[in-house]
């Protein structure tokens, strides 16, 4: 890969580039804005689950009423967070991934209904297993708790969906290459196997008790660092430099950064399941892999940093570059915290600490890369810009102050659980009341992050009924006259 | 890069830890069987390791997965070395087991899981380990009435009821003998009594048969009884101090 391949995306357009980008953006309209709707739909329901959720918590007998009194914990936290994932997070993965891909390869997409009609059945199968969850039918192991009907429709739609990105990538013309591209299809390559692999040996007739506990282990894991991971670092490296305005510090850096979590990504997961009953160097491995997957964390967040440089004022005015930004953040903390949970089992394995990295990965992290990128896309699709820079600063601060404490909480409360779980006199009691403060403080968290999500889909649906604000100017978030050329530069016409 | 050398690159790192990790383990685990104690090796023990599951226990454990109990309980004594003693058994995490329980209990060991579809291993300690849960209630009304309601015997508890798997009904003729005592906000009013649905009355045969006390067979590396020991009974029964 050449050097000038990787600064392509950033050149300064020249009409003929518009035109074409234009014609790209209309060749993936339909199937990203309809990933992007209904995964924002399910990013709602998952906040509502997870409220109650965060609620039955601390107040078990919250909402024990009438037909709705087998909702429990146990019910709901697997439902929340399948929909948070599957619903959510993949819905928006894909509509981001499909609208790179096509930039990228330069490729129009071609069947645009077909990824909708697959996206149904997605809609379909996450619709059918949250469902079963909430009704009392989950099946057994972590994020692979929707039945067998769900996850067979979501690993045909799947494979449906990422055929047209391997089309484009086979059929993109030379010099079009770029690492988001790798993040893209190495994510579809890593998820079906996984899922495929996790479903076949977990399923009642083939499995072997502990081994599918180990392998639902190991796929849950996968899911976050091979699937969410990677594609939110894919995003993050092709939005920062369009909008910083300048290629990417490192090429090699950035190929570096893929080609380690590919290396270590496959071995992590076990070590969730360490003292437990299977041979001692399979978790031990895990946890090793986990720890050198901040090998990637380092290569990519330098690259981004050293990318953005001098010109970190542009997270000030950029609701993109402001929203990654925040992302990146999460996505060094969510590693190293991952590797201290890897390397601490004595002090917080089985603990709320899982919980809290979880949480921080697939939502400080994921998600908020995920919004940036809807807040860079929206406007090229739609041809008009976002309403209110009001309404994009309450989604990013109520997401602050409301979802990164959920996380910090969590592994905090995880942290002193643990620690009380060691201390033989403990009676169960006080463990539980150890973690009362960290559960109602997420509860707080959850208010917030229902409340932006839901300030967020409005936003969301005025824009993508065309009702933003007719402008040649992107909507930032202070005026350009404020911050002097530097905000100039990201106009439509420059960055588009 | 073309998407052929990608490709195989992709394969090439991902294959190794999927066959380390995933493949091959489950050939070595898919086809374990019960082990039969050896007297002549010196097992005290007679019958089979581990004891079987009943067809009413093992709908309970289906149970047990389908309202996310697992979600909160795990089912593991971890080893020594981790979580200071290693030993949540002895633990008084629920009072009533210190009075039932053995002093003394051992790690997990895998044949603890065989025959089940999915080991119950467990994600979090929202609850206390159930790993030997069958030891905290002496009764099977006992145990009906705490998950019934869960804050009547510890206030501080945070476990949901779950009587969703009882019915309220009013008594006709002779009052039925599984029909449980409870107080408070859901309790029966004058004339009606609450009884258990097949699926509590199975989820409860399961948890009243964890307990994780049959020692192991000395061909699978269990310890050699102590000759001063007394003879430990049939695995089915409760062990005293081994």
């Amino acid at each position: 890969m050449s050097q000038d391949s990787s600064t392509a995306p950033i050149e300064r357009a020249t009409p003929e580039d518009l035109r074409e980008r234009a014609a790209l953006d209309r060749s993936t309209k339909l199937p990203v804005l309809f990933f992007l709707t209904s995964g924002l739909v399910w990013l709602l329901i998952s906040c509502v689950l997870g409220l109650l959720a965060s609620i039955k918590l601390h107040t078990p007998g919250f909402l024990d009423i009438g037909l709705l009194s087998g909702i429990n914990w146990g019910r709901l936290q697997p439902a929340y967070f399948n929909a948070l994932v599957y619903g959510w997070c993949f819905q928006a993965a894909m509509a981001v991934g499909l609208w790179m891909m096509a930039r990228l390869c330069r490729q129009p997409l071609k069947n645009p209904l077909t990824l909708v009609v697959a996206g149904h059945f997605w809609n379909l199968g996450v619709t059918i297993g949250v469902l079963q969850i909430l009704t009392g039918g989950q099946a057994p192991g972590d994020l692979l708790e929707f039945g067998r009907t769900a996850w067979l429709m979501l690993f045909a739609s799947f494979a449906l969906i990422v055929v047209w990105q391997v089309l484009m990538f086979a059929s993109r013309p030379k010099g079009a290459d770029y690492v988001t591209q790798l993040y893209i299809i190495g994510a579809c390559f890593w998820f079906p196997w996984l899922f495929l692999t996790a479903n076949v040996f977990t399923s009642p007739q083939t499995a072997s008790g502990l081994h599918a506990a180990m392998t639902s282990a190991w796929y849950a894991n996968g899911v976050l660092f091979l699937f969410l991971v990677p594609m939110a670092v894919g995003t993050a490296t092709y939005l920062i430099p369009k909008i910083v305005g300048r290629p990417l510090h490192s090429y090699p850096l950035a190929i570096a950064g893929f080609w380690s979590l590919a290396l270590f990504g496959g071995w992590t997961g076990l070590q969730k399941l360490i003292g437990g009953p299977l041979p001692t160097w399979m978790p031990a491995v895990s946890s090793a892999a986990q720890v050198l997957l901040l090998i990637p964390v380092l290569c990519v967040a330098a690259n981004h940093f050293m990318t953005v440089r001098d010109r970190h004022d542009l997270v000030q005015t950029s609701p993109t570059l402001r929203f990654i930004f925040a992302g990146a953040v999460f996505y060094v903390i969510s590693h190293v915290v991952a590797a201290f949970l890897a390397l601490s089992p004595g002090l917080t394995q089985y603990t709320a600490a899982w919980d809290g990295l979880r949480f921080m990965l697939v939502y400080s992290y994921f998600s908020m890369t995920m919004f940036g990128a809807i807040y860079f896309i929206l406007p090229r699709l739609t041809g008009c810009e976002w309403l209110s820079p009001g309404m994009i600063r309450v989604h990013f601060w109520a997401n602050i102050y409301g979802g990164s404490p959920i996380g910090v909480f969590l592994i905090i409360g995880g942290i002193f659980q643990g620690n009380a779980m060691n201390v033989w006199s403990n009676g169960f009691g006080a463990l539980t009341d150890m973690l009362h403060g960290a559960y109602i403080g997420a509860t707080l968290g959850w208010v917030f992050v229902l409340a932006a999500n839901l300030v967020f889909f409005f936003h969301f649906i005025l824009i993508a009924l065309r009702l933003g604000r007719r402008s040649e100017r992107a909507t930032l978030l202070t005026s350009a006259a404020d911050h002097g050329p530097a905000s100039v530069m990201i106009t439509k016409g420059a960055e588009a | 890069m073309s998407l052929k050398s990608l490709l195989f690159g992709l394969l090439a790192t991902f294959a190794a830890p999927w066959l380390v990790l995933v493949v091959r383990p489950y050939s070595g685990m898919a086809h374990l069987a019960p082990v039969a104690y050896d007297e002549e090796a010196g097992d005290e023990t007679k019958g089979f390791f581990p004891p079987t599951r009943s067809a009413d226990q093992a709908r309970g454990q289906l149970i047990y997965f389908q309202q996310g109990c697992v979600q909160c309980h795990t089912q593991v004594i971890r080893p020594q070395y981790l979580g200071g003693d290693g030993d949540e058994f002895k633990r008084n995490w629920g009072e009533a087991q210190d009075a039932l329980a053995p002093k003394r209990t051992r790690q997990t060991a895998p044949y603890d899981y065989l025959g089940d579809s999915f080991a119950a291993i467990g994600e979090r300690r929202n609850g206390p380990d159930l790993a030997n849960a069958g030891f905290r209630f002496s009764t099977r009304q006992a145990f009906l009435e705490h998950l019934y309601n869960p804050q009547a015997r510890y206030d501080w508890s945070s476990c949901p009821s779950q009587r969703h798997l009882f019915s309220k009904r009013t008594i006709q003729g002779q009052p039925s003998n599984l029909a449980i005592k409870t107080t408070g906000k859901h309790a029966p009013n004058e004339g009606e009594e609450i009884v258990p649905s097949t699926e509590a009355l199975d989820l409860v045969d399961y948890l009243l048969a964890l307990k994780r006390n049959a020692p192991l067979p000395i061909s699978l590396g269990g310890a050699k009884p102590t000759p001063a020991a007394p003879a430990a009974p049939a695995p089915a029964l409760a062990a005293p101090v081994k």
